[in-house]
């Protein structure tokens, strides 16, 4: 059987609805070459939480290609009625935004320009200064005997833009170094 | 600030500057688009009059999914429908395929209601029970043979005719200010409506409320509504589910739009069972559209659909190729 949409339609029981606009009279040929030639974009509509903090609003992420091309608050979950905060707002610049660094820069003391490094340099840099500093100034003792493993003269300056997950690992690598002191730059 | 309403007028003429190429359907169905929109304010009292009420919402009987005017007798319907036939009927007999059958059409909607208090106790009008055939989504064969209409072309002109009619029943049972009763505390979980049980025509997706409260946490807008063009009910409706075959996951649901000036109009269309909603995201317009015209005005976007090979969710005259 050669079936149409529109016969198909019938078989769903719904010839009700009459008549169509090729049946009325109308000449549709112009508005379907429009149609055609309609640049048509599509996304996949996929549920999400945000990882900025603990309320976890959801999201609703928009993907297309399995690319992420936009979030917005998701309507039904009743903590955040599709709201966002200002840093849940911000979630899609997280992946997409052009000013991220993507390269490490350096500035050294006293300079006042910032020097392109490579990942090899930039991690032995760091590894270097926490070592020297932490062989100089590690406390393993406070002054009534007391266990303490702690270094106080270094600051670990985190991201507001980390996730909870990302958080977690930042958190117990410094811990394991002794820091005791840390912060993100959305309170200072 | 609440938001403007537009008219079917200047819905259909904001559709018209941006997609000319729309511009003779639009206009050759605007006059009774606007008619009709008019006419459920007109019939708020001979509605009234007729005995036409909807029942109370019964929790129970929502949660199973049983919409208001499922089995419910709708005897006066016959009044109200001659009165919105009278005013349509010289507005639909313009249209090429329906002059023809204009005199059958005319005796069908246009004799006179017997007085029910005259009328014999099984006196049974042929409008009535057109009302009710529509409204259950049962054949409307038999009365169109009786009555000596094409049925096609009664199904046709039924949908402009009897949708005024079942609007002013819905606008006399809406609350002034507050949610509508299958609103109020997740009465209503379906896709289709909650009072006459046809599927939606459309969808939007509502501007964010301010909640001082808390005004930057809570109410961000973009929550799902469907709007049935049969009675002009709208209800609240889950975002990741299907409207027609239920299904509710992450990533069901998937969008189409125009990749410029869409505007908010785009099409959600489930992956599971290939069905479609035109949608309208009232977060990107400043004022809101007519939404029984904007379904109409988004026919552009049903042609694309169609090359997809996906179903319209309501059949209409307009999304059917």
């Amino acid at each position: 059987m050669n079936t149409t949409r529109r016969s198909f339609l019938k078989l769903m029981g719904v010839s009700a609805v009459g008549l169509s606009l090729g049946q009325l009279g109308f000449d549709l040929a112009e508005a379907q070459a429009y149609a055609s030639k309609l640049k048509i974009e599509g996304a996949k509509e996929v549920g999400s939480v945000c990882p900025f903090c603990s309320v976890c609003c959801q999201i609703i992420a928009y993907v297309r290609n399995g690319k992420l091309v936009s979030t917005e608050g998701d309507p039904d979950f009743p903590v955040n009625e599709g709201a966002l905060c200002a840093k849940g707002a911000a979630l899609f610049s997280m992946y997409t935004n052009p000013h991220r660094l993507t390269k490490p820069l350096y500035r050294a003391p006293f300079s006042d320009k910032w020097v392109e490094k490579d990942w090899d340099w930039t991690l032995n840099q760091i590894a270097r200064r926490v070592k020297d500093t932490r062989d100089k100034d590690m406390v393993l003792k406070n002054e009534k005997g007391q266990t303490v493993n702690r270094v106080d003269t270094l600051f670990m300056m985190g991201t507001s833009h980390a996730s909870n997950e990302e958080c977690a690992v930042i958190h117990q690598a410094i811990r394991s170094l002794g820091m005791v002191q840390m912060d993100h730059q959305a309170r200072v | 600030m609440a938001a403007k309403h537009q008219s079917v007028a200047d819905t259909l003429a904001d559709v018209t500057a941006r997609r000319p190429v729309l511009e003779p359907v639009l206009r050759a169905f605007e006059p009774l688009l606007s008619a009709g929109d008019a006419l459920a304010g007109k019939l708020a009292e001979s509605v009234r009059d007729a005995g036409l009420r909807l029942p109370e919402i019964q929790w129970d009987r929502a949660q199973q999914g049983v919409s208001l005017l499922a089995g419910v007798s709708l005897a006066g319907a016959a009044g109200p429908m001659r009165q919105a036939a009278e005013e349509l009927l010289p507005l639909l007999t313009t249209i090429e395929a329906v002059a023809p059958h204009a005199e059958a059409l005319r005796a069908f909607f246009l004799r006179p209601v017997e007085n029910p208090a005259e009328a014999p106790v099984d006196s049974n009008d042929s409008r009535d029970a057109l009302a009710e055939a529509v409204v259950a989504g049962r054949s409307i064969e038999s009365i169109a043979s009786d009555g000596g209409v094409d049925p096609e072309v009664l199904a046709f002109v039924t949908g402009f005719v009897l949708s005024p009619v079942l609007h002013a029943m819905v606008a006399n049972a809406l609350p002034e200010d507050g949610e509508a009763p299958w609103d109020r505390d997740g009465a209503w979980q379906q896709g289709y409506c909650p009072v006459c049980g046809a599927f939606p025509t459309i969808a939007w997706l509502d501007k964010p409320m301010l909640d001082e409260r808390n005004a930057y946490l809570a109410g961000g807008g973009g929550k799902k509504h469907l709007h049935c063009s049969q009675c002009g009910t709208g209800w609240k409706f889950l975002r990741g589910a299907c409207p027609s075959c239920g299904k509710e996951a992450s990533g069901t649901m998937e969008m189409l739009r125009e990749t410029e000036a869409a505007r908010g109009e785009r099409l959600d269309w489930c992956t599971k069972c290939n069905t479609y909603c035109p949608t309208v995201d009232l977060r990107e317009r400043e004022a809101v559209p007519n939404l029984d015209a904007l379904a109409l005005g988004m026919m552009h976007l049903d042609m694309v659909a169609a090359r997809k090979k996906l179903r319209p969710l309501r059949p209409s005259f307009w999304n059917m190729y």
